[in-house]
């Protein structure tokens, strides 16, 4: 007996670019960067996107704005542009908000999730201080950021970006990490 | 046999139909095991998808080592680029996203899931499973090969006995039937049943030929006895054709004899009424030359008693029977006769008169015709004479009584009556009624006591 469910993949090609990557080619910006590195760009934007997909934020943390999740950026805007290509999109039924805090690291409190640029040593354990166990997901690629009091520590390997979270941070400042992120995570 | 067939035939569709059911329930928990496996990987692999991390699609998938019968997995991107892939062996093949999405089935007992991955409702790529089923249809097949080796074992067994069958029962009673349908279409009965085998069916052609030969042997009895019967038959018709004839020459002979005993039987009464008439004539001859009144009715009174017996004679010659005469035609005859030779005297009397009509032979109607005439004319003289007869009523009543065996005769007359005579009567008239009457075993009854004169004569006639 040879039964077949023939159901043509076809019409999905279309749509099989890359959720994220989709999105954020829209900006004229990502179009004038290289290649190579608007792809990183990308990717980590994707990323920071996703994250917010396996985390979920206690119900106070959308006390103010219950239809919104805010991402926000700190440091230099170099990532603003790969970042507000996600700005609309939806996680869990939020629209993303991308907000680009600059150097005002006391605006920190009111995101869900902040990424941390270019920044120094001093400045960057001032802000995580700052955020004090509030329910923010902190990500950054900044060297030694989970030993700084960063939750997602984001790295290279093999060419490939990988990141570790700090999950006991996470769970102290009331993040539930989903078991799924646990198994991609690495150790630098 | 048939109904061995029949079973046969039913246990065969009820196997099939248990044994595609099984197959089928086989496919669908198989399609099931791989969708379930699908769908536990498929939250894990989204996630390598989401974060781009083959490294944990490959682990992800050799997780699937631990399901033996999974002989390659893959997960793909969005775009159908191979994102993770497993063998089960360990040699990877160049996979290539199918382009179906759920359950097949592939060559021999394979089969394959292709389901998307998805993310919060996004697609990031698809998983694809394809499992080899052996272990599960193994046992069906097992089980499926020792049923049809039991099916044919079985039809072997059948066959055989149907074989056995055939030459030892079927074949000497279609030998025997065809004997029987012979020898009944041609009543043949010296057909025998060729006999084979010392067996039960020998016993019955040897049974068969036994009665067929009995059949014979009495059919050839048959056959003599009915030649003997058929010559004692044809002798015996012989002597009844004979004795028939010798009957019809002697009733014929007989009925000659009868006929011309008739004939002469009427000549002679014949003779006797002409005789008679002859005598009656000479008496009338002789009256007349005679004076004496009273004489002369002597003789006219004998010739009257001689023409009432003749005229039995008369109608005993002119009828066909000559040994009866019916009472009616003669008592009517004789009245009238009597009534004609009283002239003037009879013509004022009325006559009431009744006889009923008997048959009676000449031995009683001779004596009665006497009697009548005695007293009818005695009446006519006596009772009537007086007065010429006017106002006189002559009676005359003939019946039979007691079923038909004694015959009553009444004569009577309205006249002035008579002395009734005390003990044996004088007169000639009287003498001879009595006597008469006494000729034929009757008895005579006269009564003369309420006017008029009545006889009652009682004679039995044996009717």
């Amino acid at each position: 007996m040879h039964k077949r469910f023939a159901f043509a993949l076809g019409w999905l090609a279309p749509l099989a670019a890359i959720v994220a990557l989709s999105a954020l080619c829209r900006a004229s910006e990502v179009r004038a960067a290289p290649e190579p590195e608007a792809r990183e760009q990308l990717v980590k934007a994707a990323m920071l996107y996703n994250f917010a997909r396996y985390v979920t934020w206690p119900d106070e943390a959308f006390a103010s704005a219950p239809g919104r999740i805010v991402f926000c950026m700190y440091g230099p805007d170099g990532f603003g542009p790969f970042m507000r290509a996600i700005s609309g999109k939806t996680v869990d039924g939020r629209i993303v908000e991308v907000r680009d805090l600059g150097q005002k690291g006391a605006e920190a409190g009111g995101c869900h999730l902040l990424f941390v640029g270019e920044a120094d040593v001093s400045a960057v354990r001032t802000l995580l201080k700052g955020l004090d166990a509030r329910p923010v997901l902190t990500v950054s690629e900044h060297p030694g950021f989970s030993d700084k009091g960063g939750m997602v520590a984001l790295f290279k390997r093999e060419g490939k970006l990988r990141f570790h979270i700090n999950f006991e941070l996470a769970r102290a400042a009331g993040l539930r990490v989903s078991s799924y992120l646990m198994d991609l995570s690495q150790v630098p | 046999m048939i109904n061995a067939l029949v079973l046969v035939g039913f246990f065969v569709i009820v196997t099939v139909v248990l044994f595609t059911k099984e197959y089928m329930d086989i496919n669908q928990g198989c399609i099931r095991e791989a969708e379930s496996m699908s769908h536990m990987l498929s939250p894990q692999a989204a996630a390598a998808l989401a974060f781009d991390d083959r490294e944990r699609a490959r682990d992800i998938l050799a997780t699937l080592s631990a399901q033996p019968n999974v002989r390659e997995a893959a997960i793909f991107a969005p775009d159908g680029e191979v994102f993770g892939q497993y063998a089960s062996d360990g040699f990877l093949r160049q996979a290539k996203r199918p382009s179906f999405t759920g359950a097949a089935s592939g060559e021999g007992h394979d089969y394959a899931i292709h389901k998307a991955v998805l993310l919060d409702g996004d697609l990031v790529g698809s998983i694809y499973l394809l499992a080899d089923a052996s272990e599960y249809y193994e046992p069906l097949v097992r089980r499926a090969a020792f049923m049809t080796g039991g099916l044919a074992l079985l039809l072997g067994l059948m066959a055989y006995m149907l074989f056995v069958l055939q030459a030892r029962a079927v074949t000497p009673m279609t030998r025997i039937l065809g004997v029987m349908e012979h020898v009944t279409g041609t009543k043949d009965f010296s057909l025998r049943v060729p006999m084979a085998e010392d067996d039960e069916n020998s016993s019955l052609a040897r049974a068969f030929n036994e009665m067929l030969r009995s059949i014979e042997e009495r059919d050839r009895e048959l056959a003599a006895y009915r030649s003997d019967l058929e010559g004692i038959v044809a002798s015996r018709t012989s002597e009844l054709r004979h004795e028939i004839g010798k009957r019809a020459q002697t009733q014929e002979r007989l009925e000659q004899a009868l006929a011309d005993k008739e004939v002469l039987l009427k000549e002679v009464h014949h003779r006797v009424k002409n005789n008679m008439f002859v005598v009656g004539s000479l008496l009338g001859m002789q009256a007349r030359t005679v004076d004496d009144p009273a004489l002369r009715q002597k003789f006219t009174e004998t010739q009257q008693r001689i023409k009432s017996m003749s005229l039995v004679h008369e109608l005993l010659y002119r009828r066909s029977d000559l040994e009866r005469i019916s009472v009616r035609e003669y008592f009517g005859a004789l009245l009238g006769e009597l009534r004609r030779s009283c002239g003037c005297i009879a013509a004022g009397v009325s006559a009431d008169i009744q006889i009923e009509d008997i048959q009676l032979d000449i031995d009683h109607l001779i004596p009665l015709g006497l009697v009548v005439n005695e007293i009818v004319t005695n009446a006519y003289k006596y009772a009537f004479g007086q007065t010429g007869g006017t106002g006189g009523t002559l009676r005359f009543r003939l019946r039979t009584d007691d079923r038909g065996k004694t015959m009553l005769i009444e004569v009577g007359d309205n006249g002035p009556g008579m002395k009734t005579p005390e003990g044996e009567p004088t007169t000639l008239g009287l003498v001879m009624i009595h006597s008469l009457v006494a000729q034929i075993k009757g008895s005579v009854a006269l009564d003369a006591s309420s006017g008029g004169v009545r006889y009652t004569i009682t004679v039995p006639i044996h009717e």
